[in-house]
Formats: C-alpha cells, sequence, structure tokens
C-alpha cells in the first residue's frame, strides 16, 4: 500500500545547520496492516509521516502511495489518505459539525453523503454531546475525537497517524486504539507513530524502530524480541540504539 | 482552479471572520463609531470657538466729545459694554478694554479713530463692531444732509458692488471632503482588511490549522484566492460602512463646521455615489493584496502586526497626495495604487467622472493585486514560507560563531540589497553630484563590490557558489554576444514605447542625457569605458546575477527569480523612465546567467551594453547617421527584424548549451 524508496529530508536551520530529520528511507507496508514507527523524541517520525502525507516534499527519494507516485500524484494521494498529527489542529471557531461539513465539501462528497457519514462517525466515536459546540471550547479529548473524525471522514483506504494518543486519558487513549484496531478489521491500512511501547505492542503488525532519522530494523514484535532475546519492546530498543553507530 | 472550492473555502472564511471579535470590531464598529465622533468633536471644537467670542460683548471707552446720536447707537447696540477709564490707551494696551472710540479733527478734517489691538482676536472682533457702527453712522449724516439740500439719497449709490461663488456648496464641501474622506477612507479600510488578513494566514499558521488544510485536497491557489476573496470582502464592507457612516452624519446635519456650515451641504449625487461605491472595489483589492503577501511570511499573529505596520504606512503615505493642491488625476497617476484611489476619490466628490481614468485606476490595482497573488501563489508552495521555522536575517557579530554555508538566506540576500541601495542614496548620488567621474567608481566599487566581498567573507559564504564563479565555454559566451546586441534594439524599442504612451517622460529623458553626456569632462575612451563599461558590469553583476540571484534560485520558481532579480536591477536605477528599459536588460542577464550557471557572460553582456551606450552618446557623428539608437525615431523595421534575429540566435545558442550541460550533469 505504501512503499518508500530512499525517501529523506533535510531541514535547512541558520542556527543548527543542516538537519537530516530523515535518512534515506525504504519501507513497505501493507494492505491492512497496522504499522507502527517507533522512536525517542527527534526521532524523525513526524518528518517522515507529513512528508508520505504531502504535507512536506521530500528532499530526495520518493514513495508511492496506493500505487499513486507522492510527487505527481499529490492531489489523488491526499483523497487516499487521511493524516494526524499534533500539527494538524483545527478550527476553533467552527463547530465540529460545521467543520466536517467544510472538509466534506473540499472532498467534493455531497451534502447527503456527508450528512449519512458524519451520523455515522458521531455514533462511532461518542461525539453527539458536543457536536455543536465551538471547537475551540472542547476538552483535549474530545477535540482529538473531532480530528478523528476529520481524518476519515472521506473515507479514505490509508490513515497515517502521527501519536493519535498523545496527551489524552486512559478512556479516550482506549476509544482510539479500539478504533484503530476496528478500522484494520476493515481492511484499513494503518500507519501510525508513537513513542509509547505499550501501545505499540498492543496494536501492531509490524514495527519499525526509528532513531535520528535512521529506521534501525523492521519487523514483526515477536521477531524483535527474539532477534535481541528480550520480553519488553523498551529493552528491544534500547538494546538497538546502543549497537546503533 | 475549481471556483466551487474557492466558494466553498470564502464562504467559510468569512463565516470564521465575522466570529472573531477583532475583526468585527475594526470591521463594522470602527467605521461607524469613527466618522460621528470625529465630526462631532470636530464641528463643536470649531464652532464653540467663534460662537464664544461673538457671545461676548465688546469693552469699549468713548471720548466725551463724540456726538450724542452716535454714543446712543452704540449704548442700543448689545454687542458693547462702555466703560470709563481715565487712559484709554493704556487701557488698551493693558487689555483692560477691547476698542477705543474718539474724534480728531486733523487738517480740518474730521477724523474718527478707532484704537484697538490687531494681535488680539477679541479687540479686532471689538474694531469690526466698531466700523459697522461708524459706517451706519456715516450713511445716516449722508442721508440726513441730501434730504437737506433736497437731494435724492439714491445718488450715493450709482451702482452695486456683488461678487458671485460660483461653486456651488457641493463643490466647497468636496474639496474639503474630497481631501479628509480618501484618507479616512484608505485608513480604515486598511485596519478593516487587517485582522481578517492576519488571522487567515499567519494566525491559521500559528493554530496549526495550515497543515490540516494542506492534507485536503485543494490547490493552494485555491485556497489562497478563497482567502483573497474573503480579505477583500471585509476591507470592501469597512469602505462602504464608512461611506454609509458618513453620508448620515452629513445629511443628518449633525456637523456644523462653524461659519461653513452652510456652504458645506453634502453635495454627492447618487451617480457619484455609485462611482465611489465601484472605486471602493480595485483598492479592496489591492490592499488586501498586499496585506496577505505580507502576512504570509509571518509564522506569528504579533509577527504578522510587525510586517504589516510598515505596508500600512507605505499605503497611507501616498493617500495625503489628495491633500495636495494642484495635483490631479492624470493617466501616470492613475497607475499608482493608492495615489490613484485617493484622487479618484476627490474627484468624485467634486463631482467628476473622468470614466478613463476611472478604468484606469482599475486596471492598475487589480494588476497589481493580481501580480501579488500570483507571486503569493508561487511563495506558497515553498516550505520555508509555509512552515518557516528558521529565523530571519541574524546579526550575530561574533564571526566564529557564524557557520560556512552554501549562499545566502534570501531574506539575508534583499537585506543586502536594501544596504546597498541605502549607501547609494545617501553616499552614491552626493559623490556623483560632486564628481561624475569619481562618485561613479566609488559608487560601483566601495559601495557596491566592497560590501558584497566583505558580506560573503564576514558570513562565510561559499563565494564561488554565491557569485556563480563557474566557467562559461564558448557557446555560452558566443550566445550572449549575440543576445547582447540584439537586446540593445529592444531596448530601444521599449524606450520609444514608452516615449510613446507617456509623453510626460520626456522631460526625464532629458535630463538622463545630461547625466550620461559627459563631454563636459573630456576623457580618454579608455578611461570612460572602465569607468561606464567595466566597473558596472563587474560590480552589479556580483551584486545581482551573483548574491542575489544564487540566494534566491532555492527558494522561487526558476522563471520568478529571473523576472524578480530583473526588477530589482530596475529598481537599483532608481529613475522612473529607466526603471522598465533596464529591468528588461536586467532580466536578459539574469536569464543568461541562471541558463549558463556561470556569471562571467553576463559580465560580458554587460558590458558590450554600456559599451555601446557609452560610445554613441559620445559621438554625435553616429548618432545623426542613425537617429533611431539613442530614441529619436522608430528603429527601422530592416533593423529592427535584424536585432530580433540575433537575439533568437543568441538565445538559442545558450539553450542548447544549457541542454548540453544538463546532459554532461547527468
Ligand atoms: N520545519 C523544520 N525545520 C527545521 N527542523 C525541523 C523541522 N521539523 C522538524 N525538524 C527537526 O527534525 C528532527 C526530527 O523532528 P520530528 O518532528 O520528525 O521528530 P519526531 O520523531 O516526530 O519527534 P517527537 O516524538 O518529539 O514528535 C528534529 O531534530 C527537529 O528539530
Ligand atoms: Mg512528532
Amino acid at each position: 500500500m505504501i512503499t518508500t524508496y530512499d525517501i529523506s529530508k533535510t531541514f535547512y536551520d541558520s542556527k543548527r545547520g543542516e538537519i537530516h530529520a530523515v535518512c534515506p528511507t525504504s519501507i513497505a507496508i501493507r494492505k491492512s496492516e497496522i504499522f507502527g514507527l517507533l522512536g525517542p523524541n527527534g526521532a524523525g517520525k513526524t518528518t517522515l509521516l507529513r512528508m508520505l502525507s504531502t504535507v512536506l516534499s521530500p528532499t530526495t527519494g520518493t514513495a508511492t502511495i496506493n500505487s499513486l507516485n507522492l510527487l505527481k500524484n499529490q492531489e489523488q494521494i491526499k483523497k487516499n489518505i487521511g493524516f494526524l498529527s499534533g500539527n494538524t489542529r483545527l478550527y476553533g471557531r467552527l463547530s465540529p459539525r460545521e467543520l466536517l461539513d467544510y472538509f466534506g465539501a473540499l472532498y467534493e462528497i455531497s451534502p447527503q453523503q456527508i450528512k449519512i457519514r458524519t451520523t455515522k462517525i458521531f455514533d462511532m466515536l461518542d461525539m453527539w454531546e458536543f457536536v455543536d459546540q465551538r471547537i475551540e471550547k472542547l476538552s483535549t479529548g474530545q477535540t482529538q475525537k473531532t480530528s478523528v473524525a476529520r481524518t476519515i471522514l472521506h473515507d479514505p483506504p490509508i490513515y497515517i497517524l502521527d501519536e493519535p494518543t498523545l496527551g489524552l486519558d486512559i478512556l479516550t487513549g482506549r476509544t482510539i486504539i479500539q478504533f484503530i484496531r476496528d478500522s484494520a478489521a476493515q481492511g484499513k491500512t494503518i500507519l501510525f507513530s508513537t513513542h509509547y511501547m505499550e501501545e505499540a505492542e498492543m496494536l501492531c503488525d509490524r514495527i519499525a524502530l526509528m532513531h535520528q532519522g535512521e529506521i534501525l530494523d523492521i519487523d514483526t514484535l515477536d521477531n524483535l524480541k527474539i532477534k535481541k532475546n528480550k520480553y519488553h519492546l523498551a529493552d528491544v530498543f534500547m538494546a538497538f540504539i546502543k549497537e546503533a553507530p | 482552479m475549481n471556483w466551487n472550492k474557492v466558494n466553498i473555502v470564502y464562504l467559510k472564511e468569512i463565516k470564521d471572520t465575522l466570529r472573531d471579535k477583532r475583526t468585527v470590531m475594526m470591521m463594522i464598529l470602527v467605521p461607524i463609531l469613527l466618522y460621528p465622533l470625529l465630526f462631532m468633536i470636530m464641528g463643536q471644537l470649531m464652532t464653540a470657538g467663534t460662537k464664544k467670542l461673538e457671545a461676548q460683548k465688546s469693552r469699549i471707552a468713548l471720548n466725551d466729545s463724540l456726538p450724542g446720536v452716535l454714543i446712543d447707537m452704540i449704548r442700543e447696540n448689545k454687542d458693547f459694554d462702555i466703560q470709563s477709564v481715565d487712559n484709554p490707551v493704556e487701557s488698551l494696551k493693558a487689555k483692560e478694554i477691547q476698542g477705543f472710540l474718539t474724534k480728531k479733527i486733523i487738517n480740518d478734517t474730521l477724523q474718527y479713530v478707532v484704537y484697538y489691538d490687531g494681535a488680539l482676536d477679541k479687540s479686532r472682533l471689538c474694531e469690526d463692531r466698531l466700523t459697522g457702527i461708524l459706517n451706519r453712522y456715516l450713511r445716516q449724516e449722508q442721508e440726513q444732509l441730501l434730504l437737506h439740500n433736497k437731494v435724492d439719497t439714491s445718488v450715493l449709490e450709482p451702482f452695486e458692488i456683488h461678487s458671485k461663488n460660483i461653486a456651488p456648496p457641493s463643490r466647497m464641501g468636496g474639496m474639503l471632503l474630497g481631501s479628509m474622506i480618501p484618507l479616512i477612507l484608505i485608513v480604515t479600510m486598511v485596519l478593516g482588511a487587517m485582522y481578517p488578513a492576519i488571522d487567515l494566514t499567519a494566525g491559521e499558521k500559528e493554530r496549526g490549522t495550515l497543515e490540516t488544510i494542506l492534507t485536503i485536497p485543494i490547490q493552494r491557489l485555491e485556497l489562497l484566492f478563497g482567502k483573497f476573496l474573503t480579505v477583500t470582502t471585509t476591507a470592501f464592507i469597512t469602505g462602504l460602512l464608512n461611506l454609509a457612516s458618513m453620508i448620515l452624519v452629513y445629511t443628518s446635519g449633525m456637523v456644523q463646521i462653524g461659519k461653513l456650515s452652510e456652504l458645506m451641504e453634502f453635495g454627492i449625487t447618487p451617480y457619484g455615489l455609485l462611482w465611489l461605491i465601484v472605486s471602493l472595489i480595485p483598492f479592496a483589492l489591492f490592499i488586501s493584496a498586499a496585506i496577505i503577501s505580507v502576512c504570509l511570511f509571518a509564522r506569528s499573529f504579533k509577527e504578522a502586526q510587525n510586517f504589516v505596520t510598515p505596508v500600512y504606512l507605505l499605503i497611507m503615505f501616498p493617500s495625503f497626495i489628495a491633500f495636495m493642491p494642484g495635483v490631479e488625476l492624470n493617466r501616470t497617476l492613475a497607475m499608482i495604487p493608492v495615489v490613484n484611489i485617493s484622487l479618484l476619490f476627490r474627484e468624485i466628490f467634486l463631482n467628476n467622472y473622468p470614466l478613463g481614468l476611472i478604468a484606469f485606476t482599475f486596471l492598475a490595482n487589480s494588476f497589481v493585486a493580481m501580480l501579488f497573488i500570483i507571486i503569493v501563489v508561487k511563495l506558497f508552495h515553498v516550505e520555508s514560507v509555509l512552515f518557516g521555522e528558521n529565523q530571519p536575517f541574524q546579526l550575530s557579530l561574533k564571526r566564529s560563531h557564524i557557520r560556512p554555508a552554501p549562499s545566502f538566506q534570501p531574506s539575508s540576500a534583499l537585506l543586502i540589497f536594501a544596504l546597498v541601495m541605502l549607501l547609494l542614496f545617501y553616499i552614491g548620488y552626493f559623490a556623483q553630484i560632486k564628481s561624475i567621474v569619481w562618485g561613479l567608481v566609488i559608487t560601483e566599487w566601495a559601495l557596491i563590490c566592497l560590501p558584497v566581498i566583505l558580506l560573503i567573507w564576514f558570513f562565510k559564504v561559499n563565494i564561488k557558489q554565491t557569485l556563480n564563479l563557474k566557467k562559461a565555454n564558448w557557446t555560452a559566451f558566443l550566445g550572449t554576444v549575440f543576445t547582447g546586441i540584439g537586446a540593445l534594439g529592444v531596448m530601444v524599442w521599449v524606450s520609444r514605447l514608452q516615449m510613446e504612451i507617456f509623453p510626460e517622460y520626456q522631460e526625464l529623458v532629458e535630463s538622463m542625457e545630461k547625466i550620461l553626456n559627459i563631454s563636459t569632462t573630456p576623457l580618454h575612451p579608455a578611461i570612460g569605458l572602465f569607468i561606464f563599461a567595466f566597473s558596472p558590469a563587474i560590480c552589479e553583476e556580483m551584486l545581482f546575477r551573483g548574491l542575489l540571484l544564487s540566494s534566491l534560485k532555492k527558494h522561487m520558481p526558476g522563471w520568478m527569480v529571473i523576472v524578480f532579480v530583473g526588477f530589482l536591477f530596475g529598481v537599483f536605477h532608481v529613475h522612473l523612465y529607466r526603471i522598465v528599459p533596464t529591468a528588461l536588460l536586467g532580466i536578459l542577464f539574469t536569464y543568461i546567467v541562471f541558463r549558463t550557471g556561470s556569471i562571467w557572460p553576463s559580465i560580458l553582456a554587460h558590458f558590450i551594453n554600456n559599451s555601446v551606450v557609452y560610445l554613441l552618446v559620445n559621438s554625435p557623428t553616429l548618432v545623426e547617421k542613425i537617429p533611431w539608437l539613442i530614441g529619436e525615431s522608430w528603429p527601422t523595421l530592416k533593423a529592427t527584424l535584424i536585432m530580433i534575429t540575433l537575439m533568437i540566435f543568441g538565445i538559442a545558442l545558450i539553450e542548447m548549451r544549457a541542454k548540453n550541460q544538463i546532459m554532461d550533469d547527468k
């Protein structure tokens, strides 16, 4: 579903000079897979996901998403993915309902379809209580639910979620995790990043360990554990980092 | 572009904007409240001043010798308060009284004399009142005398004198209105546009919603257009409300501007009002485009406010033009945004509707707005503008702290350009006035070349990359020579065309010729060529095709860099008449370096160009034979064709070379 070819991103900052946020990376994510991107702060997770969702253009390399070339078919790709990150915030002066109507219209979904779709989403994420309140007045959890609603509004085959549970309480966090599981069961491909080890352990089919812009390894959780002969993912991760040059 | 999406964005942004209290305040409350407040206060101050004065009685002293009839007349008049003082003149000086009336006989003539203090308003008023009474008394006496001699009193007035002010009251009002209102209108419209513009650009960046919208299938042009129309709408509504409030205030008679109140009847016709409303549109387009383009560079609301302030001032100053007497809207002025609008507003208030100029104004504003939008859309693609997290130009004065870099940041490069311009203004022109030869040498080497070299050294930027010091091969040079010669013809054409369209520039041309004509200071041709051709070719190319081009080209699409650097080159020559031709020349030079990757061909082209111009100006015989060379007539068809062919051939060579080079690089 998603394949990257030596994709990389270098930022230029006048203070820090060149920052290799993502070093040339090639990964392949299969259909209906939950693929976890695991790494500490500054590993380059967000940058990688931003490139895959066409927000940033790669410095070198490219990727295909649902067989569409990242550099050429940006419009099409945008219809195929739902991207959620800490940076994709919402218009505070609109209500969740108005917001979804707006984005729906931009996705060129008909008003009737939008109504059907939003009703379904509001049910699923239990949002009815606050759909007509201004977003700026919502709690973190309610806002995150609205963000998720926005991400899946156009029913894309691929979800790209950057730390979807960041800052949420256990209850809302669980709702989101459950939502990811259900989506995968329905055949969605999910690429998500986190630095919570348990979350990765709970959800992912395969995990990529990322550190300082480099992918250290990609494998299933079990195989990773066997490779380093450790039981906890956190220990596995530490072992990888120690070996890294 | 999908207009349906633009419309969706537009409707949403309008809704969003109307929910923002700050915007609503600026857009609705300020213009509505401003006028009544302003005029009420102004009117009250003015009328209060005169009323107070007129309500006061004048304290006067009268000489005992005055005839009883006159004293009675003064007594009956309620304006006076008669005092008895010992020394009237001293009392007047001590401001105890405002006037003193006495009677004298000098050389057998009877004289009534009014003493007053001309430096005091009150005393002048008193003098006015006393002479009024004296005139009535004089008239009375004359009539009695005539009656006594049985002569008809009409002999006193064989004719009457009238002066008639042909300006209708509305025109008088128009003068004042027409000067005040553009300013107020412009200021409030800018204020009305400012908040939504900041909110929809920098505000969106700051709140992180920009990234969300970028994950959605909408073109950046569509998004920007929706925003642009939103800001235009708010500016327009602000303007409308402003007009409405002003008309209301005027028609409701809330204002009484002193004695002028009868003359100041509000005189705008419905037709004029229509034109006024229509002309708000191009201005709204212009300011929203200008403000949005600046705000896009800001990362936060606060930063955007800082960025907007200079723009705000830049927009405001030209609007003062409407206050200047004698400046009237003409074709040249109609091309300058803001100036044209403020003058157009004034014309309309004077009940003039110059349709041609209105159309011109419209076109000029829309064109500039479009230009802004196109540039902004291009920049909107550039990541460093969208998510620019890197600092703008930072002056860390410890060289050891500076990291080497391949070239300057665009912001730094533009700052350097501004610096050179400043040096030029404050030192260069001064030096050139003192001595044209030395002035030019100093300008080129000390004010352009030296700073560029020093800055490159200080900021540790790679000199080879920054100045494009790559070798070029002979095809590139050959192409350049052909293009350069051909371009001369094009230049002549453009100058000539410019002269036909704007004959006003004739004087400027002549003044320029004086500058170029250095025959007063005879020079050896070699020295002349060194000063006028070689020095600019080296120094100016270093700045424009070197530093500016190399630091901007990574951040803009190719065609835009070429046009932009060319445009800066035109601006650099600070001569209204020379801007267009030199900018075109600059575009050509920039193109050559952009395609060949080397500065040497453009140095050659610049040298050829300047040498030819120098030689022409200093060899009158040649000019006599071929008058079109200096723009005195249109170039002949044959010459034009040859020039164009040369240029196309040259460009073809350069293109060929550039293609080969790309192949080589691969
Ligand atoms: N726009 C930018 N300009 C300059 N540097 C950037 C930019 N965005 C990210 N970086 C740098 O790139 C590196 C990777 O950042 P990134 O946000 O991708 O990390 P992350 O893995 O998502 O971290 P976190 O877990 O903290 O979210 C960091 O060093 C960061 O400072
Ligand atoms: Mg991150």
